[in-house]
């Protein structure tokens, strides 16, 4: 059966809107986060960093997520559809976490003159970006596609099962997560932290939703490729076959 | 003459009727846990036969230790801070052995074919092999120990009972994941370097636990209290999702 | 803002060069894709007619 025609109606109007949906917040997050939000107390400007950084770490949380449920998808019902969503989920997941290993340390050097200390959410991130750097390893190495999708489904399960149990040890580990930021010592978040927080989440919840919408549909021309190199070496077994039958 | 028919017989009764009835009884769980035991016993006797990885993983394991003595001054720090870390690196080195070897042992004469027929759960396959892993591992833990209170001049009796309970739960743990894994990449390119990757980045919570609960014994803490408890805990946590996941995911591993 | 800005800019650019990065690497991929995708049709098509 021929796997069906990547893109259509949705899928283009998606990878138009979905990007530009994206730039439209991160403007606005950019604005909130430099001149809306309040200055810090403590650290001054550079915490301004936290709201490109903060939000990206929970949304990678939720793209991998998705890839637990695409890989569960994939081993229950064998649908490529949900393969392609669970490695397409992984990159995204991946890129959003190597956003926050990146940004991480460069608000961490001004604050705590060091670029990288092993604080717990920057190490459970650090742990995190492996694992799904190892299924992505997985599926590199691996030579036949379905095994690929499975071996790599089950390492979507199992590194998803593993995340809690690392974020809880790491954080034992480390003593907790430093003081929560205030603009009036003390206390949670200022409200006007908190809007700007939500747009950046916001924010890269659109992202997440492009690359998905980007993605996905490599995944199913890659998936058709594969299918047209199946047809194709059918073909010279049918050619030899009926040569035979005319010479002989 | 009075025959007793078959179905005659109380089947409820214990005891009664032949020995293929009372296995007829026997419940499902029951008969793949012996089916599990079976593998084990059979990777056991391959071992002790042919003696092919237990003795790299000593050697390895012992070379991990020297190496560290080389690259860090470690004659004149106390054992108990810098042990742990030591001694878990070398048994995980040592385990990554393990596993590699329990499948690659199957792929002579295509053994894993044999067994994918065998009217074997995977789930119990993975068991007996979990099993077989974490012999080897103990194994060689139990070697190296003793080396490693000579060689660094350490009293171990003093905290073998605190030890032995660390060692047990955490090599359960790793071996857990490892025979998972273990058994996905012998069916990869480049397994042995795929399989480290893997294994020691999910495994990061139980080397935390491992080393500082290793720490604890080796230092006289009592495990039973916390905060070493709680880490024992986890461990323990870990130890079982770990096994439940991988026993229900080994079967998509096996297939074809 | 001004002892901060160099690391506020470069963690913002940063994050777009991410971005962009892989976007351009699905592009690539897309495109060599379309490619042999395009090839291998054209070869089913010309078999077809033999």
């Amino acid at each position: 059966m021929s796997p069906r025609r990547p893109g259509g109606r949705w899928a283009s109007l998606a990878q138009t809107t979905l990007p530009v949906i994206t730039l439209a917040l991160a403007t606005t997050t950019l604005y909130g986060a430099l001149f809306y939000a309040p200055r810090e107390k403590v650290m001054g400007d550079v915490q301004r960093i936290f709201y490109f950084h903060a939000p990206a770490g929970l949304v990678c949380f939720l793209a991998f997520f998705v890839t637990f449920v695409a890989s569960i998808g994939y081993l229950a019902t064998r649908r490529p559809g949900w393969d392609i969503a669970g490695r397409a989920s992984t990159e995204a997941g991946l890129l959003l976490t190597t956003i926050v290993l990146v940004t991480g340390p460069l608000w961490a050097r001004p604050v705590w003159g060091t670029y990288w200390t092993w604080e717990a959410r920057l190490t459970t991130t650090l742990v995190l970006w492996l694992i799904y750097m190892g299924y992505l390893l997985v599926r590199r190495y691996t030579e036949d596609p379905d095994q690929q999708a499975r071996f790599a489904a089950v390492v979507g399960i199992i590194g998803f099962i593993d995340v809690p149990i690392v974020y809880m040890s790491v954080h034992w580990w480390r003593g907790h997560h430093p003081q929560v930021l205030a603009v009036s010592g003390g206390g949670g978040l200022d409200p006007t932290m908190r809007q700007v927080f939500l747009m950046g989440i916001f924010t890269y919840l659109a992202l997440y939703a492009s690359l998905m919408a980007l993605r996905i549909p490599l995944g199913r021309a890659e998936a058709e490729l594969r299918w047209l190199r199946l047809k194709l070496g059918e073909r010279p077994a049918r050619r030899a076959a009926s040569g035979l039958r005319a010479s002989g | 003459m009075t025959v007793r028919s078959p179905a005659a017989l109380d089947l409820a009764t214990p005891g009664t009727g032949s020995a293929v009835e009372r296995r007829r009884r026997l419940s499902g769980p029951v008969r793949e846990a012996r089916k599990a035991l079976l593998v084990w016993q059979k990777d056991v006797r391959v071992e002790w036969r042919s003696l092919d990885s237990l003795p790299a993983m000593f050697f390895f394991a012992l070379l991990v230790l020297v190496i560290f003595n080389f690259g860090f001054d470690l004659s004149s720090a106390r054992f108990s801070d810098f042990g742990p870390g030591v001694l878990w690196v070398a048994f995980a080195f040592s385990g990554v052995l393990a596993f590699g070897n329990s499948f690659a042992l199957e792929r002579d004469a295509d053994c894993i074919q044999g067994l994918r027929l065998a009217p074997v759960d995977p789930g119990s396959l993975y068991l007996g092999k979990l099993l077989a892993n974490c012999t080897s591992m103990l194994i060689v833990e139990a070697a190296v120990l003793p080396l490693c209170a000579v060689m660094f001049d350490y009293d171990l009796a003093a905290s073998i009972g605190p030890m032995s309970v660390v060692l047990l739960v955490h090599t359960v743990g790793f071996g857990a994941v490892g025979t998972l894994f273990g058994g996905m990449t012998a069916r990869t390119r480049r397994g042995d370097v795929l399989l480290p990757i893997l294994l020691f980045s999910i495994s990061v919570p139980f080397m935390l636990s491992a080393v500082r609960l290793t720490g604890a014994a080796l230092a006289g803490e009592p495990i039973s209290e916390a905060p070493a408890a709680a880490w024992l805990v986890m461990a323990g946590v870990f130890d079982l999702v770990f096994i439940a996941a991988a026993y229900l995911t080994f079967e998509y591993i096996l297939e074809e | 803002m001004e002892q901060h800005f160099p690391y506020l800019f470069w963690a913002y650019n940063l994050i777009w060069a991410l971005i962009t990065a892989y976007l351009l690497s699905l592009g690539v991929r897309q495109r060599r894709i379309r490619k042999e995708i395009d090839r291998l049709k054209e070869s089913l098509r010309v078999e077809e007619k033999e």
